[in-house]
């Protein structure tokens, strides 16, 4: 009998633990979404696909390539200081430290000569089955973007022609 | 532990089929009475032929069962992660519905198992809710947009699962864990020597990474046949840890991916980094794993030191072509081919000697394919294949000579004797 009690503890905790990794996936993104500043990127995409995940389509932004910093190297973690320039977001300055002001944190991809690509955590965008031409085709995509304090980052909306993105 | 309690090896399915008849055999024969017949049947985990033909029908039940809940798994993934339009609900309840989906399934799962003794439809649901765990890590990371090539989600996935197979007491579990713990560390391997900068290197450097992967679960499995709590679980980690191993063997020996991927001149970025340790750590826990398999069958597998050294061999290879530059890769090349071989040649014959049909079926499997791959591979000229298949040829069959003329004596011996 205890040990019946003690495999449906056993049980519950396996089923616990399962919820709870699911719960430190999505905290972290709920409380980006929560609590940071909206920021509006300009994005180039291409669209692949993900067997089991659906479509998706990879986003580039014009922050994701930066030239002028020569101290970064592959792999490095960098912080990008952002300026709003009209009605889009834009690199202010790069650094190896945290900054004050709003700034994005990013990871080095690919260093050559101080020109750095940059992924930040917001390159891929899950669409609904079929429709990631209409992001690929389309001339004008932006996307709204929270980032908060810490510098992590997490897409809001896209906006395609600037109107929010509906297949 | 005594000697008496050095377990016995795990009797082989077909052992087991034999068995049965041979036993009915022997009691209408008056060889043996009744009680005789159902103690050398439960001395192997059998009941009376009734109750076999049981089980074996109940066996089916469970695979039946399981192949549907893997496709009912997969229907469930396939449907959410088309993100249709008309399933677009507000993200908390679509998490909700998720997460509700794994908690209803695991409910059931156990209901079904363990509350109303249906132990085979109740597995069945128990593996889907491992199946359904895995979909929702990956559509929860869909719905928040996390990089597709994310490790950490096969990581979260194999976390999950894995004390769910020991608690289970789940094959299916199992084997699901070990492969998804294979394509997580692939993943993170990947993304690892992407940031070193030495992606030009990844494929050969992967491929040595399962090199070390699958002895790392082939010693396990001899770890949990060994212990009698954990022996009904071994068999997955036996078959995974063979193809791992050889499909590594296989890819490490083509020629084109050493003259694709020039070690020589590129840098080892991660030789102390991250991957190294990664490395270490899998490679310690093969050594230790090998080392409790020898202690737990210490004289009562006499195959097994063999099959530890070429495991131990093909680990100190693999740790080699990792992390050494290599400016010749002719001899690496022609060391995992002959390894290939002889470990297929040495399945084989542990799976003949210890009536082990897996064994057979994955050595002579594996041996088709490398006769395939290299035929088209190693040697450009019908000439030099030729040359490579008749010395390779040559020498299995003086193997097979050897073979013979050692039955031969074993049998003058027999007779003298």
């Amino acid at each position: 009998m205890e040990g019946r009690i003690l495999f449906r503890l056993g049980f519950l905790a396996v089923v616990a633990l399962q919820v709870a990794l699911l719960l430190a996936i999505l905290v972290p993104e709920e409380r980006t979404l929560a609590t940071g500043e909206e920021v509006l990127l300009q994005t180039a995409p291409v669209d692949p696909r993900e067997l089991f995940r659906g479509d998706y389509v990879i986003l580039r932004y014009t922050i994701s390539t930066i030239r002028g910093y020569p101290g970064f190297a592959v792999g490095d973690s960098i912080y990008v200081g952002l300026e709003k320039r009209g009605e889009t977001w834009e690199v202010r300055f790069a650094s190896h430290s945290r900054p004050s002001g709003l700034f994005i944190k990013g990871r080095v991809t690919d260093a050559l000569e101080g020109s750095l690509n940059i992924e930040y955590g917001i390159e891929s965008y899950f669409v609904p089955e079929g429709s990631g031409h209409i992001i690929e085709g389309a001339r004008d995509v932006k996307v709204k973007v929270a980032v908060d304090s810490s510098g992590n980052a997490a897409i809001k909306q896209v906006l395609v022609g600037g109107k929010p993105f509906k297949p | 532990m005594s000697e008496a309690n050095i377990p016995d090896e795990p009797a082989s399915e077909q052992f087991l089929v034999r068995l049965e008849p041979e036993v009915e055999r022997w009691q209408r024969e008056r060889l043996i009475g009744a009680r005789q017949a159902t103690a050398i049947l439960a001395r192997y985990g059998l009941r009376p032929p009734a109750a076999v033909r049981a089980w074996r029908v109940g066996r089916l039940a469970s695979i039946v069962a399981i192949l549907g809940a893997i496709l009912v798994g997969v229907g469930i993934i396939l449907l959410i992660a088309s993100n249709r339009q008309e399933f677009d609900l507000p993200r908390g309840l679509k998490v909700g519905l998720i997460m509700g989906t794994v908690v209803f399934l695991y409910a059931v799962g156990y209901v079904l198992r363990y509350e109303l003794r249906l132990p085979t439809v109740g597995g069945a649901i128990t593996f889907l809710g491992a199946i359904s765990y895995g979909a929702a890590v990956f559509l929860v990371g869909q719905i928040y947009n996390v990089q597709p090539n994310e490790p950490r989600l096969l990581l979260y996935w194999f976390v999950g699962v894995i004390p769910l197979a020991y608690l289970a007491r789940s094959s299916a579990i199992l084997a699901l864990s070990a492969l998804v713990a294979a394509a997580g560390l692939g993943m993170q391997a990947a993304v690892w020597m992407e940031d070193g900068g030495s992606s030009q290197v990844s494929a050969i450097r992967i491929l040595a990474l399962y090199g070390i992967l699958g002895p790392l679960y082939y010693a396990l499995a001899h770890v949990h046949a060994g212990l009698p709590p954990l022996r009904d679980l071994h068999r997955p980690l036996q078959v995974i840890g063979l193809v791992t191993t050889f499909a590594a063997l296989c890819g490490l020996g083509f020629t084109n991916l050493f003259d694709l991927f020039d070690l020589g001149d590129e840098p080892i970025p991660d030789l102390l980094g991250r991957l190294v340790l990664v490395y270490s750590l899998l490679a310690s826990a093969t050594v230790a794993s090998f080392v409790a398999a020898l202690y737990l069958w210490r004289r009562s597998l006499a195959s097994l030191p063999y099959e530890a050294a070429a495991g131990l061999a093909l680990l100190g290879l693999a740790f080699a072509t990792a992390y050494l530059p290599i400016k010749e890769p002719e001899p690496y090349i022609v060391l995992y081919n002959v390894l290939l071989l002889a470990a297929l040649l040495g399945t084989v014959a542990v799976g003949v000697a210890r009536d082990r049909e897996t064994y057979v079926n994955i050595g002579l499997a594996f041996f088709a394919i490398l006769v395939l791959i290299r035929y088209f591979d190693w040697a450009s000229g019908l000439l030099d294949r030729s040359v490579v298949f008749l010395g390779t040829g040559a020498l299995v069959l003086a193997g097979a000579a050897l073979l013979e003329n050692y039955r031969r004596r074993l049998l003058r011996q027999m007779r003298s004797g």
